[in-house]
């Protein structure tokens, strides 16, 4: 698999790609949790209506109460959670996490980067959430002027035959970047299963859409 | 006497269904001002709240790139240890800079200036005439910013990535420190070598250009450089990822697209609105 020309990513050999070996020193906290949006909303819209109801037959003042479920209306619209679809807001850990956006899950909220290299261009990113313990790939155009782009994060097999890719179907912009979907360490390998896990793999280029996966340049390539 | 008791049953009902249906209507009315309303109070959503920006495709734009070097004011030579230097109110310490082979590695490490998302966004190594502006860099550690009094630390090495919770005092943004480092030609030895740090900076992070601080600081910066033109935002799903970045919605009469995009795609105003600028530059005398 080709080095990255010209960047010389002076990576240990299994580095870029830590396998997941997490130890955690404060083992009583567990991964956080969210309540269940549908549960919550239900009971937020449900209660009120089935008050309105009961309280229409027997409670006097009606104006008051509907005024009272009105409000509770309000609250609800402006600050309950919505429901939404799967794509757009997924709270996870691990892999419950794999194949879903960093940005629909709050995974990118402590998003920080880990190996890296700007080459040609393009500046091609490891991100990872402990939050979430996730990661994925972003690729930014730095090139100066448009580009396409595109990006893989690449896993499993021999050559890493597994991957969430993403190629801009038209030029983008300085300082615009892709992202992929994001990879569960928990996948990567069967347990015992030694060596590199996970690769992350960008370009840019003036001629385009670029095909994905992205084979080169990647870190964590010896 | 019996039509008069139907006749107010049957207005009593219609009381009734009258009352019900007002307040379900009352109900669905102020649900609807509360959606309206829940981008100002809800706070920032998971999900990318899309702009009206144009399609994806954006325009070519002529960018020039502010990253010259300042070789004229080399401020100190580095040779063992950490050093450190101050721009823009950050301070960089480099150490460990050596030669393993073809490649030339420092260790670089910064305080973050805030809770925002830094990393080295450019550097170059210049050594007789020549410049290389391709780098890579692997993390030693990370200190993510201070929560309720602990920050969480993860460290690298071996090929494994650990991490911790750390009592931190209030106020610690976090830090990082990543090796750094540059190719060179197999069979090239130069005497001395400059690294420069040109510039650190806070990327928006994944689903946040579409956020209203990040579009303001964006405004901001570009309000500073030209008046008139309006910055969206572009945030696009599409297959295993999303495209994401900042778009020109509107432009001055008599501007061009062109104009405007080199304006706000360019580097100094990526900068101003998420970056500091150095450079943190670096003389190291090797073998």
């Amino acid at each position: 698999m080709a080095v990255i020309r010209g960047t010389g990513p002076k990576l240990d050999s299994g580095l870029a790609c830590p396998t997941f070996t997490t130890r955690r020193h404060d083992p009583g906290r567990a991964p956080q949790r969210y309540p269940q949006r549908r549960t919550q909303v239900g009971k937020s819209i449900l209660i009120p209506i089935l008050s309105g109801i009961l309280s229409v037959k027997y409670v006097p003042s009606r104006t008051m109460l509907g005024m009272v479920i009105s409000f509770g209306f309000l609250l609800a619209g402006a600050w309950l959670p919505f429901p939404q679809s799967p794509a757009q807001s997924h709270v996870c850990y691990g892999l419950s996490c794999h194949g879903y956006s960093p940005a629909g899950t709050q995974c990118s909220n402590d998003g920080y980067t880990g190996p890296q290299f700007t080459s040609a261009g393009a500046k091609v990113e490891n991100r990872y959430s402990v939050h979430c313990n996730a990661e994925w790939e972003r690729t930014t155009n730095v090139s100066g002027g448009s580009r396409y782009a595109a990006g893989s994060i690449r896993w499993g097999c021999a050559n890493y035959c597994l991957n969430w890719s993403v190629s801009s179907p038209g030029l983008i912009a300085n300082g615009s970047q892709v992202y992929t979907l994001m990879a569960a360490p928990d996948i990567y390998v069967p347990p015992g299963a030694a060596g590199k896990v996970c690769i992350n793999c960008g370009k840019v280029s003036t001629s385009g859409p670029i095909s994905v996966p992205v084979m080169s340049p990647c870190t964590g390539v010896s | 006497m019996r039509l008069q008791r139907e006749s107010w049953r049957s207005a009593q009902v219609w009381k009734r269904l009258t009352g019900v249906a007002l307040t379900v209507l009352g109900a669905a009315i102020a649900l609807a001002i509360g959606l309206s309303v829940r981008p100002f109070v809800a706070g920032r959503s998971a999900a990318a709240d899309t702009g009206n920006g144009p399609a994806l495709e954006v325009s070519d734009g002529q960018v020039s790139m502010a990253n010259g070097l300042s070789g004229e004011n080399l401020a100190l030579d580095l040779t063992v240890g950490g050093i450190g230097q101050e721009a823009d109110g950050v301070e960089l310490t480099v150490s460990n800079f050596r030669r393993d082979g073809n490649f030339l590695l420092a260790d670089v490490c910064f305080a973050f200036p805030d809770k925002g998302d830094w990393t080295i966004w450019s550097a170059s190594l210049r050594y007789e005439e020549i410049v290389i502006r391709d780098y890579s860099s692997v993390p030693i550690d990370v200190r993510l910013p201070e929560v309720d009094g602990t920050q969480t630390v993860i460290t690298f090495a071996n090929g494994a990535k650990n991490h911790h919770s750390e009592p931190a005092r209030e106020g610690d943004m976090g830090g990082r420190c990543d090796t750094l480092s540059f190719e060179l030609p197999s069979d090239y030895r130069a005497h001395k070598y400059v690294m420069t740090i040109d510039s650190i900076a806070a990327a928006p992070r994944e689903g946040e250009s579409c956020n209203r601080d990040a579009l303001d600081k964006v405004q901001a910066a570009v309000n500073r450089q030209s008046e008139g033109i309006n910055v969206g935002c572009v945030a696009q799903s599409i297959g295993g990822g999303t495209v994401e970045g900042f778009a020109v919605l509107g432009r001055p009469p008599g501007m061009a697209q062109e104009q405007a995009e080199s304006i706000v795609f360019g580097q100094e105003v990526f900068l101003e609105a998420f970056g500091r600028q150095g450079p943190w530059t670096f003389v190291v005398p090797l073998d």
